[in-house]
C-alpha cells in the first residue's frame, strides 16, 4: 500500500458483519455445502457414539456396583451408597464413550467453519492454536504461576498492516490433589512497525510491600516510574531500558491502555513488549469459538452467529491494542 | 545501654542508607542527563542531511536555513558538565533549535515536491523517531530529579546531601514560556 504524501498511512479497519437479524439464514446459505458435510459427519460421530455407549455405560454402572461391594464387605448393605457409584460409574462410562469422538467433532467443525468466518474480517484465518512464550510471560509477571496450559483456538492474520495473532488460553495450577484455575482469557500477539529498545512489562500493582518484593525478584529490569497517577495506581512498569520504555509509555499510551479494560466481558489487560513484539494479555471468564455439540444439528445459524461475534470480539480487543500503539506515533 | 546502642545502630543503618540512596539517585540524574546527550547528538546529526536536502527546494528560505545552522553550533558548544546553570542553558540552547527545527517543518509544507521527496520523507521520519525518544529521555531525567529532590530535601536528606557532594540541585527540564503559548488556529486557516 503506498502512503500519501502527508506520511500518514490511512486507517482501514476490519468491517464488523451485517446486523444479525437475518445474519443466522445468511451464514447457514453461505456455508451451505460444509454443513452439510459437517451433518453427515455428525451422523456418524453419533452413531459411533452411541456403539460406544452399548459397551462403556453397563461396563461403567458395573463397576460403580464392584466398587461399592467390594468397598462394603462385611458390612450391611447402604442402598444408597451402591446407586450412588453405580451413578458415578455411568458418567465415567458415558465420557469413555463420548469424550474422543465429540473432541474430533468440535475440531472438525471448527476446522472447517472457523477459517471462512474469519476471512469475512479480512486477512484473517483460524488454525488450532500454537502455543505463545508462556513460560516467559509467566517469568516476566504477565501471567500467574501455573502448571497446566490448554489453547484451543487461534486467529490469525493481519490488521491494519500488522501482523496479529490471537489465542485463547486456559492456565491452571494443581496444589495437592486439585486443580485450580487460575487464567482464562485471550493472548494477542502484535507486530509493530519499528523495534522497541529493551523489554517492557505491564504488570497489576502489587502494594508497596509487592512491589518491593517484585523488583528484588526481576533480573535485568528496574521499575519504570511514570507521571500518570491513574497508570502507577493500577500497574507496575519494569523495562531494561528506562528512555525506550517511556518512548512508548507516553501519556497518551497509557490513557489508551487503562480505556482497553472498560471493553465489555474483559478484565485489566497487561503487556509485554520486546523488539517488534507487543504481546496483549486480556483476562475473559467464559469461553469462545464454541461450536454444537455432536447431539445437535451442525447446521445452526445460532450457534454461527455467535461464532461470528466471538471472532468479532476478539478482533475488536487486537484493534483497540493497535490504537494504543499507534497513539505513541500519532 | 543496651537499648541506647540499638538506637543508636538503628539511627546510623537508617543514615548510611540514606545516605547511599541520596549518591544513588544522583548518578541516575547523571545518567539520564548522558541519555538526553545521546539523543540530542543525534539529532545534531541529522540536521545537516535535513538542511543539505532542503536546500536544493528552499532557496527563499535562507534565513531559516542560516538560523537553523547557526543554533545547532551554539547547541553542540562545549559547557562545563555538573552546574545547573550550565544544564540550564545547554536545555535552552536545544530549545531554540527545536524551536527552528519546528519552524522549517512548517516551511517544508509550503513546497510540495521536498515536501514528497524520498529522502526528504526518510529525513522527517528519522527526525521524528529522534523528537520521539529526545522526549522521553527528558522524561527520565525529569523522574531521576524528582526522585534526588525528594531524598535531598526530606529530612534527613538536607544533611545527608552536603555529605554526599550534592549541594545544588539540578534543574527539571521545562519547556520555554514561548512553547507554552496556546496555539492561533486564525494564524494558519488565514
Amino acid at each position: 500500500m503506498s502512503e500519501p504524501s502527508t506520511g500518514r498511512v490511512p486507517e482501514i479497519a476490519y468491517e464488523a458483519p451485517a446486523a444479525p437479524v437475518d445474519r443466522a439464514s445468511l451464514l447457514e446459505r453461505r456455508l451451505a455445502p460444509i454443513l452439510t458435510e459437517l451433518e453427515q459427519v455428525r451422523g456418524e460421530a453419533r452413531a459411533q457414539i452411541f456403539s460406544r455407549l452399548v459397551l462403556f455405560l453397563p461396563l461403567g454402572v458395573a463397576g460403580g456396583f464392584l466398587f461399592a461391594f467390594f468397598d462394603q464387605k462385611g458390612e450391611a448393605t447402604n442402598v444408597g451408597s451402591m446407586l450412588f457409584h453405580m451413578g458415578m460409574g455411568a458418567v465415567f462410562g458415558w465420557f469413555l464413550a463420548t469424550g474422543p469422538i465429540s473432541s474430533r467433532y468440535r475440531m472438525n467443525y471448527k476446522n472447517r467453519v472457523l477459517p471462512v468466518l474469519a476471512a469475512d474480517f479480512g486477512d484473517f484465518t483460524y488454525r488450532e492454536a500454537q502455543y505463545p512464550d508462556f513460560e516467559r510471560l509467566r517469568r516476566e509477571g504477565i501471567l500467574p504461576n501455573h502448571s497446566r496450559v490448554a489453547c484451543e483456538d487461534e486467529i490469525v492474520g493481519r490488521l491494519r498492516g500488522h501482523a496479529v495473532s490471537i489465542v485463547e488460553a486456559k492456565l491452571s495450577i494443581r496444589s495437592g490433589k486439585r486443580t485450580r484455575e487460575v487464567f482464562r482469557g485471550l493472548i494477542a500477539t502484535i507486530e509493530l512497525p519499528r523495534s522497541v529498545n529493551g523489554t517492557i512489562a505491564i504488570v497489576p500493582d502489587g502494594g508497596s510491600i509487592g512491589n518491593f518484593a517484585d523488583s528484588f525478584m526481576r533480573r535485568g529490569s528496574e521499575r519504570i516510574a511514570l507521571e500518570d497517577p491513574r497508570f502507577e495506581a493500577v500497574y507496575e512498569v519494569y523495562g531494561s531500558d528506562q528512555v525506550g520504555a517511556r518512548a512508548l509509555l507516553t501519556p497518551a499510551f497509557m490513557e489508551r491502555f487503562l480505556a482497553i479494560k472498560d471493553k465489555p466481558g474483559f478484565q485489566r489487560p497487561l503487556a509485554f513488549v520486546e523488539a517488534n513484539r507487543m504481546v496483549f494479555v486480556m483476562p475473559r471468564p467464559g469461553q469462545l469459538f464454541q461450536p454444537p455439540s455432536w447431539r445437535d444439528p451442525a447446521r445452526d445459524g445460532a450457534a454461527l452467529v455467535q461464532l461470528e461475534r466471538d471472532i468479532d470480539t476478539v478482533l475488536d480487543v487486537v484493534d483497540a491494542a493497535l490504537d494504543v500503539d499507534r497513539s505513541t506515533r500519532a | 545501654m543496651i537499648w541506647i546502642a540499638g538506637i543508636a545502630f538503628v539511627v546510623v543503618l537508617v543514615g548510611y542508607l540514606w545516605y547511599a540512596m541520596i549518591i544513588t539517585r544522583r548518578n541516575r540524574v547523571g545518567e539520564a542527563l548522558g541519555g538526553i546527550d545521546v539523543q540530542l547528538n543525534q539529532r545534531h546529526d541529522l540536521v545537516p542531511n535535513l538542511l543539505t536536502i532542503a536546500r536544493r527546494f528552499m532557496q527563499h528560505e535562507q534565513e531559516l536555513l542560516t538560523a537553523v545552522t547557526e543554533l545547532r553550533t551554539q547547541a553542540q558548544a562545549k559547557r562545563p558538565e555538573g552546574s545547573a546553570k550550565n544544564i540550564a542553558e545547554k536545555f535552552a540552547a536545544e530549545e531554540k533549535l527545536e524551536g527552528a527545527l519546528g519552524r522549517l517543518m512548517v516551511a517544508v509544507e509550503a513546497y510540495p515536491d521536498l515536501q514528497s521527496d524520498g529522502p526528504m520523507i526518510e529525513a522527517q521520519r528519522g527526525l521524528q523517531e529522534v523528537e520521539t525518544n529526545i522526549a522521553a529521555a527528558r522524561r527520565f531525567y525529569n523522574a531521576s530529579v524528582g526522585e534526588l529532590r525528594n531524598s535531598t530535601q526530606i529530612f534527613p536528606g538536607p544533611f545527608l546531601a552536603r555529605l554526599a557532594g550534592v549541594t545544588e540541585e539540578p534543574p527539571f527540564f521545562e519547556t520555554t514560556a514561548e512553547t507554552r503559548v496556546p496555539i492561533d488556529a486564525s494564524k494558519y486557516l488565514g
